[in-house]
């Protein structure tokens, strides 16, 4: 009775040992969709470098501030030359305002924005302080893909966000391929995002489909 | 009485055995008259053993009042402070067996001022130990408190060496040592378990011998955990082991001992943002070699010999701290970004506080001695002579070696004094009161401890906690007739420094040895020791001492080096004479004298000199009369910076007088009166000025001790 208990014990560790695998799986290449491209992804939603760009600019120019005051400087004096000089540097600030990535603004509008203050003021987050030469600097910052492609596993999937172009025949296909605005999930999803509760808020449902987008800019289904 | 034969026998043997490590140790500081007469005492104690509960003891009652006086008290100062007691001390041993016996000490203090006070006073038990001689006798074991003593440069304590100390003196030190549960040996006072094994004779192997040591150093009386294990955070651990062999007189040795901190007992506290914990580790192993020709050569008159240690320490010192980190990530942040919402990742960073820990300390070095002796009984005369050399690295420390139990500096008579002058007060404080006050005094008193004596008297104090919402009448006339408070004065500590929390002060006070501070381990010394011992007959007593030790790494005083070397040279001689027993009128008449002199050629250029008489004589019938003069100078020609007062201590002069007779009231009891007094005068220099502190205290003293 003892023996048979050894053995069974023996075979069932055998059992366990023949159908477990040793191979690690990646959990960074096994989230995303196959055909995952960050600098697709990007391209699909320039605004998630834009924020990265702002975010780094003013990082840059919180230590450099910082620098000034150790040194004993007026930071704020020299930040704001700094800032008038930027202003007036009109051949940059065209370049940066229609740059898909930076202002992201449509470059046949910068005849009337030029004048328009609350763009002035949203292309101010381009300033790198310290310097002139903002246009070189602003084109040298590094993208960071982890953020960008982790921002889709975070959010983007979830949020039904397309992370690809969509091929003729997907584009062609209305049937099997629907556009997201056209799915329940997408009213839902809508819904969670603009209510005034909290705890309507928390009806959160995540999307569980992937999407393409099309030539006209509708977000697709890929199945 | 087969069992006390026994016993006795066993005590020769073991005395005899032990003597290579034990006498080695103690016979650097302890006079041989002490010695001979402690072992007389063991033999006493043996024979009184019986199987069974046994209660011996002191009682002690008398008064002490001390009058001070000095230009520099302020005029409304307390001048006189009394002390009148019954101090009973009482020795419980009981013996299940021959083999093993348990020891509880306890001493009841009753000061008179609080006959009516209280009801119940509290039995301090200041020591309890589970002793025994066990395994047909080769396993000697002590399990609680103990004294134990490895080799000079291991476990052992520096004593203050004062030669010819009349006995009015000496009894003062012995008693207040004792109050501190310390003795006069090289022993060392510890807290845990210790195993001698004792083979005896294996052929031509006399003895082997093999002793392991575990205790506990504890700093703290009360654990910060008040129900868990037994364990405070700041504990220290101590493991020591010895092996040893003895063949035709000569032993060899090994002995290592290691002293640590524990990392997790002190992590289980937390550590605030400004603290930084040190953690020691000191390891030192060292190997003793001895040999006495008295062994192999019996029949001649002398012999001689030699004993000497080499030991390697190594001091490590890591520690601990708080600092700020920063952990990086990514996190997910919403934005707007003309006019709608883009939720995007970012990179984030979290600051938080960790525990880091770095190396600090990391010191091996080395020391050795070798001393060379003759010794022998010719016409009568007793001799020892021997001279020896040392050198020590300054790297070498060895703290269980290294930690005097004189510690000096405090206050003991006329504490309640206050100054007129806020920078006399302050040289009190940290400079200290005499060397001599606290070598030979110490105050003991046990207070009743009420919510109006231990606070204040108002409407709140510290049992109540709410103030005025209480009523004032809750707290105050709260007699409390049950507890009863010990507190002491004294200048004796038991406790072992690590080395970084040396008290740099206790060095500087030449009472413990001027050359030698921390006795014979103490680090950066290298040069000759010699000393000689005679008796004739117990009628003429000589000693002498000779020390010149170079110290290579003195701190340089204002010089462009950091460092410069430092010569000590040390004498002293001593006589006894005992008249009566030289005359033949079967009475003692010791008359004994004493000069020694300690001097350094740099860095503080201090020097020491000491210079002692006394008498000790049974006149008549059952009156004794005992006295004694001693003078203890300092001078610091370089002068002592005290760096909280600002002043700078050149010189202090200190004399004690004391005269006293004694009465035998009948057997083991002593009627005693004593007049002693004390004078101490500290030269110093403040803001450019001379200044002088100068007091004097006259003792007065009358007590009945009862031993039984």
């Amino acid at each position: 009775m003892k023996k048979l208990y050894q053995y069974t014990m023996i075979l069932l560790a055998g059992v366990l040992g023949a159908c477990s695998s040793m191979s690690v799986s990646d959990p960074y290449s096994d989230s995303f969709p196959a055909d995952f491209d960050v600098n697709v992804y990007m391209a699909l939603h320039p605004e998630l470098r834009i924020l990265q760009v702002k975010d780094y600019v003013s990082n840059q120019n919180a230590a450099t501030e910082a620098a000034w005051a150790q040194q004993g400087l007026d930071a704020a004096t020299l930040k704001a030359n700094d800032e008038a000089a930027f202003k007036t540097n009109t051949t940059a600030l065209a370049s940066i305002y229609a740059n898909p990535y930076l202002g992201g603004y449509n470059a046949a509008g910068w005849e009337t924005d030029q004048a328009d203050s609350t763009v002035l003021a949203d292309l101010l987050a381009f300033n790198f302080i310290g310097t002139t030469e903002d246009l070189t600097e602003l084109q040298n910052i590094p993208v960071n893909e982890f953020l960008i492609s982790q921002q889709y596993i975070m959010f983007g999937q979830s949020h039904g966000w397309a992370y690809r172009l969509c091929t003729d025949a997907e584009a062609a296909d209305l049937v099997n391929h629907p556009d997201r605005k056209t799915l329940k999930i997408d009213s839902l999803q809508r819904a969670s995002a603009t209510a005034e509760k909290a705890a309507d808020a928390m009806k959160f449902v995540a999307d569980t489909n992937l999407y393409c987008r099309d030539a006209a800019g509708a977000d697709r289904v890929i199945q | 009485m087969n069992f006390n034969m026994n016993m006795r026998k066993f005590l020769l043997t073991s005395a005899v055995a032990l003597s290579a490590v034990s006498a080695f140790a103690a016979d650097n500081n302890a006079e041989v008259v002490t010695q001979q007469k402690s072992l007389l005492e063991k033999l006493d104690s043996l024979n009184a053993a019986v199987l069974g509960l046994k209660i011996n003891g002191s009682a002690k009652a008398g008064g002490l009042v001390s009058i001070g006086n000095s230009d520099q008290y302020s005029s409304e100062s307390p001048t006189q402070e009394n002390q009148a007691f019954t101090d009973v001390n009482l020795r419980l041993s009981a013996r299940p067996s021959s083999e093993t016996m348990i020891d509880v000490q306890l001493r009841l203090h009753k000061d008179w001022q609080s006959a009516y006070d209280e009801n119940n006073n509290p039995v301090i038990g200041h020591w309890f130990s589970y002793d025994g001689t066990i395994l047909n006798k080769h396993v000697d074991f002590n399990l609680g408190y103990m004294r134990v003593g490895y080799t000079p440069l291991t476990i052992f304590t520096p004593q203050t060496e004062i030669l010819q100390e009349p006995e009015i003196f000496a009894e003062k030190r012995r008693e207040a040592l004792e109050k501190r549960n310390l003795d006069t040996t090289s022993r060392r006072l510890l807290h845990g378990l210790n195993v001698v094994y004792n083979s005896g004779s294996l052929g031509v192997v006399d003895n082997v011998t093999a002793q392991l040591t575990g205790a506990r150093l504890r700093n703290t009386a009360k654990k910060v955990d008040q129900v868990f294990f037994d364990f405070d955070f700041s504990d220290r651990y101590l493991l020591g082991a010895r092996v040893g062999a003895d063949a035709y007189g000569a032993h060899l040795g090994v002995n290592f001992v290691n002293v640590f901190d524990r990392k997790l007992t002190r992590r289980s506290k937390q550590i605030f943002d400004t603290d930084t914990v040190y953690y020691e580790t000191n390891r030192v192993i060292s190997v003793d070699a001895a040999f006495d020709s008295k062994k192999v050569l019996p029949t001649l008159p002398v012999s001689f010999g030699l004993d000497g240690e080499f030991a390697m320490s190594k001091w490590s010192v890591n520690r601990d701290y708080v600092v700020t980190k920063t952990k990086y990530g990514y996190e997910l942040a919403q934005a707007v970004l003309k006019g709608n919402k883009v939720v995007y990742a970012r990179e984030s960073n979290v600051k938080y506080q960790d525990i880091t820990n770095e190396e600090y300390r990391d010191e091996d070095g080395k020391s050795l001695f070798a001393n060379l002796f003759v010794k022998g009984d010719i016409a009568n005369v007793d001799f020892k002579v021997s001279a020896g050399y040392l050198q020590t690295d300054s790297t070498f420390w060895s703290e269980l070696a290294s930690s005097p139990v004189y510690q000096g500096g405090a206050t003991i008579l006329n504490a309640n004094a206050m100054y007129g002058n806020s920078v006399d007060s302050l040289i009190m404080s940290v400079f200290g009161s005499s060397s001599l006050e606290n070598l030979y005094f110490n105050v003991y008193n046990s207070t009743t401890l009420q919510a109006t004596n231990l606070m204040t008297t108002n409407r709140t104090n510290a049992l109540s906690s709410y103030g005025d919402a209480e009523s004032e009448y809750l707290f105050t006339r709260l007699n409390n007739n049950y507890k009863n408070g010990h507190f002491y004065r004294n200048g004796y500590t038991a406790t072992i420094s690590k080395k970084l929390e040396l008290d740099p002060l206790i060095a500087l006070d030449p009472s413990v040895g001027l050359a030698l501070p921390y006795g014979v381990a103490t680090p950066d010394r290298k040069g000759i020791t010699a000393k000689a011992d005679a008796n004739w007959d117990d009628k003429v007593f000589f000693n002498a001492r000779f020390n010149m030790l170079t110290q290579t790494y003195a701190p340089s005083l204002g010089g462009l080096v950091p460092y410069e070397e430092n010569k000590f040279t040390e004498f002293g001689v001593g006589l006894g004479v005992d008249i009566g027993a030289l005359t033949n009128i079967d009475r003692t008449v010791l008359v004994q004298a004493s000069f020694s002199s300690s001097k350094e050629s740099a860095y503080l250029k201090r020097s020491a000199t000491r210079f002692i008489a006394g008498l000790t004589a049974d006149f008549w019938g059952p009156f004794s009369f005992l006295a004694g003069f001693q003078v203890f100078e300092k001078k610091f020609d370089n002068g002592v910076t005290l760096d909280q007062v600002q002043a700078v201590v050149n010189k202090s002069t200190e004399s004690l007088v004391m005269a006293g007779v004694r009465v035998k009231l009948a057997s083991l009891s002593y009627l005693s009166v004593q007049y002693g007094m004390l004078s101490n005068e500290l030269n110093y220099m403040f803001a450019g000025v001379e200044n002088k502190l100068s007091i004097n205290k006259n003792v007065v003293a009358a007590d009945v001790t009862v031993n039984f």
